[in-house]
């Protein structure tokens, strides 16, 4: 019952996970991080929103354009330089944002990185990156 | 948010409720006011508000603080609405427009509070179940958030770091990639 002049003293890691959740919801993605790893409880909910934004999006290896992300050779980043978690990091990510198949130009030829515009999912990928842990 | 009729709507504007705070203050407020709170709101339908509404999760320092939030936006409503008939239309959206400048600047003032009061302010909407104020304490929770690293959220909050060595490896392995 007794709450001695409780200023201060208010216990933010045991505020309710459902309060949380409308507090975290309206961050975005650095603030989100940074809240995550403020204590056990803020990372758990911050993790369970993540885990809530990141469903929907469907598996990308079905669609992905065969030749957009991986021509764009400067650093020789293919797939199989990263783990396996950051692999499907960036697949889930890229799923939501490229372009379909149909829509990009024949352009075979790997080496000529010049004037190929880099492919505008590697940019957005990296954006919409931290949404699927 | 009134009532279906006028007559309704006297009534409603001349009952009071009696809320009875967690250390036994009385407030008396109008029925208008008390049922911006769902929570009270489902007490008055179910008639047993007689002899008043005991709040023991609520001290009379914050209620009254959850009072002064509901009178205000309880008469802007009320306001809002009895205005819209002696008005002409540019004249109700320039009253209309001066209603919620005003309200945001209460808002803002009402956030003006230490860190102790906005978390019991917090609690108390979501007990009494009072959604406006629950959505501007959290949004303020999450303006104060923004821009900061996990030690200044903690410094501000007053928040003790129970991350294992573990855990907080995983999330240095996180941020890593997020931010690189």
């Amino acid at each position: 019952m007794e709450q001695p002049a409780a200023s201060n003293a208010a216990d933010w890691s045991k505020l309710p996970a459902d309060i949380l959740v409308s507090v975290l919801c309206s961050l975005e993605f650095p603030d989100l991080f940074s809240s995550a790893a403020v204590c056990t409880s803020w990372r758990a909910t911050a993790r369970d929103l993540r885990r809530i934004y990141s469903r929907p999006k469907p598996p990308a290896f079905f669609t992905s354009p065969p030749s957009a992300p991986r021509s764009t050779a400067s650093p020789p980043a293919g797939p199989t330089a990263c783990p396996t978690s950051r692999a499907h990091l960036w697949l889930t990510a890229t799923s939501g944002a490229h372009p379909t198949a149909g829509s990009s130009p024949p352009t075979p030829a790997p080496s000529s990185t010049s004037s190929t515009p880099p492919p505008a999912s590697r940019l957005a990928s990296r954006q919409s990156r931290p949404w699927s842990i | 948010m009134a009532s279906a009729g006028s007559g309704d709507e006297k009534a409603a504007a001349a009952a009071m409720i009696t809320l009875i705070s967690s250390d036994n203050e009385k407030f008396e407020v109008t029925e208008a006011t008390a049922t911006l709170s769902q929570t009270i709101r489902h007490m008055i339908e179910d008639g047993c508000t007689d002899g008043g509404v005991p709040l023991p999760n609520v001290t009379s320092k914050i209620l009254a603080r959850v009072i002064e939030y509901c009178k205000k936006h309880a008469t802007a409503a009320a306001g809002e609405e009895g205005s819209s008939s002696s008005f002409s239309d540019a004249a109700f959206l320039e009253v209309d427009r001066a209603f919620l400048e005003e309200l945001e600047e209460f808002d803002d003032a009402f956030l003006e509070v230490d860190r102790a009061t906005l978390f019991d302010l917090i609690l108390a909407a979501n007990y009494l179940d009072i959604k406006g104020l629950l959505n501007l304490t959290c949004q303020k929770v999450a303006d104060s958030v923004k821009g900061k690293t996990p030690e200044q959220i903690r410094e501000m909050y007053n928040i003790v770091n129970d991350l294992t060595p573990e855990e907080e490896a995983e999330i240095r392995r996180e941020t890593q990639w997020a931010f690189e």
